[in-house]
């Protein structure tokens, strides 16, 4: 091995160190440089003046050590936000001085941020439903889970009618009732304009709807929301594509699907 | 014999420590310098007595730099090396006037106690 081969080397080594950073390695290479340079000006062979020259320097432990004591000397926190960039440096290196290590730890960390930011949302966005509604706490829907003749249990969200009858008198507990039934899709008809549209998300309601859950109406009175079996109620965004500016109370509308067709007078704007 | 044990002599570490701060300023208020001069020196002028491991004057350097005593400078050399040239601030200099007025008081004492009391010299 040469002699920039072992000084190369003699650096390398320098990097072990913990706070032995870029800049003390260069200037401790330089001194030894120079050293070298006088000894074998003296005479020594290049060998011999990079040992004598290696010695010298003395135990680089403890130079690890001093220059970890020098760093460390009382921190100004008022210059905190400046050194902020040196701090990233340091990083930086830190890093690349321990590449598997960080990494490890790089992606560990990652993993975990991403796990408790997914975790978080999961349970904001579930948390957040139907949270407007005054008595939301005290709102139940009732949902069944039936067996099949396999053993496969299935779930349903939904619940047949006639059970509001047959539980209302049997539970204290519930107060009120309010049943409800998706029609799903269908085409709404303005008979005015003669357009149809075609929609998703209508549903059959008993009249207590408004009293159960919290719509504030746009347009309309109500009391008189939902009395008679043909009142319906549409959200603001359907008023405005079917009837654009016009005050929808008291219009016509048909609902059709396939051979059925019902007649609608709306009576209210959520 | 006494001579020869006198040039003997080689301070102990914390002596040599204490002493780094006033060495290091003391030179650098000549110009500015490079480590390995600084140490050149150091060993000139105490005639080989500071014996100290040469790598142990660098955080010494970083010391006194972080607190605002020295600056530093990198520059290039003729043969293409990177050299960190400190240089004493004003800061420094009126470090040194105070620390020239300690050892030289300290100096002094020394020089009461062993002048009034011979048997201490030993």
């Amino acid at each position: 091995m040469n002699l920039e081969e072992r000084i190369n080397q003699w650096a390398q080594l320098l990097h072990m160190h913990d706070h032995l950073e870029d800049g003390i390695i260069a200037e401790l290479e330089d001194h030894l440089r120079d050293e070298i340079e006088n000894l074998v000006d003296q005479g020594y062979s290049k060998s011999e003046a990079f040992e004598i020259a290696v010695e010298q320097l003395g135990s680089m432990t403890a130079v690890d050590e001093e220059e970890k004591r020098a760093l460390s000397a009382h921190y100004d926190w008022l210059f905190l936000p400046g050194l902020l960039s040196n701090f990233m440096k340091i990083g930086g290196r830190q890093f690349k001085k321990n590449r598997l290590t960080s990494g490890i730890n790089l992606i560990g960390l990652t993993t975990a941020f991403c796990a408790i930011l997914f975790i978080g949302l999961f349970i904001h966005d579930e948390l957040s439903f139907e949270q407007h509604h005054p008595d939301a706490d005290k709102i139940y829907r009732l949902s069944y889970s039936f067996a099949e003749e396999s053993g496969k249990v299935q779930d349903r969200a939904f619940f047949s009618g006639m059970w509001v009858d047959m539980l209302t008198p049997r539970i204290p507990a519930i107060e009120e009732n309010f049943r409800f039934l998706t029609l799903s899709y269908g085409y709404i008809y303005n008979p005015q304009s003669d357009q149809s549209f075609y929609e998703e998300g209508i549903y059959w309601s008993d009249p207590n709807f408004l009293e159960f859950l919290n719509f504030p109406l746009k347009y309309g009175q109500a009391e008189a929301q939902l009395q008679n079996l043909n009142s319906i109620i549409l959200t603001e965004t359907t008023a405005q594509k079917i009837f654009e500016e016009e005050n929808p109370i008291g219009k016509n509308l048909k609902y059709r699907r396939t051979s059925h067709e019902v007649n609608f007078v709306v009576t209210g704007v959520i | 014999m006494y001579i020869a044990l006198l040039s003997m002599t080689t301070f102990s570490k914390s002596l040599v420590a204490a002493s780094s701060k006033p060495l290091i300023l003391g030179i650098l208020q000549g110009g500015p310098l490079y480590g390995y001069k600084i140490s050149q020196r150091i060993k000139k002028i105490s005639n080989g007595k500071m014996e100290w491991a040469d790598g142990m004057m660098y955080p010494v350097l970083h010391r006194l730099e972080k607190e605002n005593m020295i600056t530093s400078k990198w520059e290039q050399s003729k043969e293409g090396r990177h050299r960190k040239y400190y240089s004493i601030t004003e800061f420094g200099k009126q470090a040194l006037y105070q620390e020239k007025a300690h050892w030289m008081s300290m100096h002094e004492i020394m020089l009461n106690l062993w002048s009034i009391n011979p048997s201490t010299t030993n």
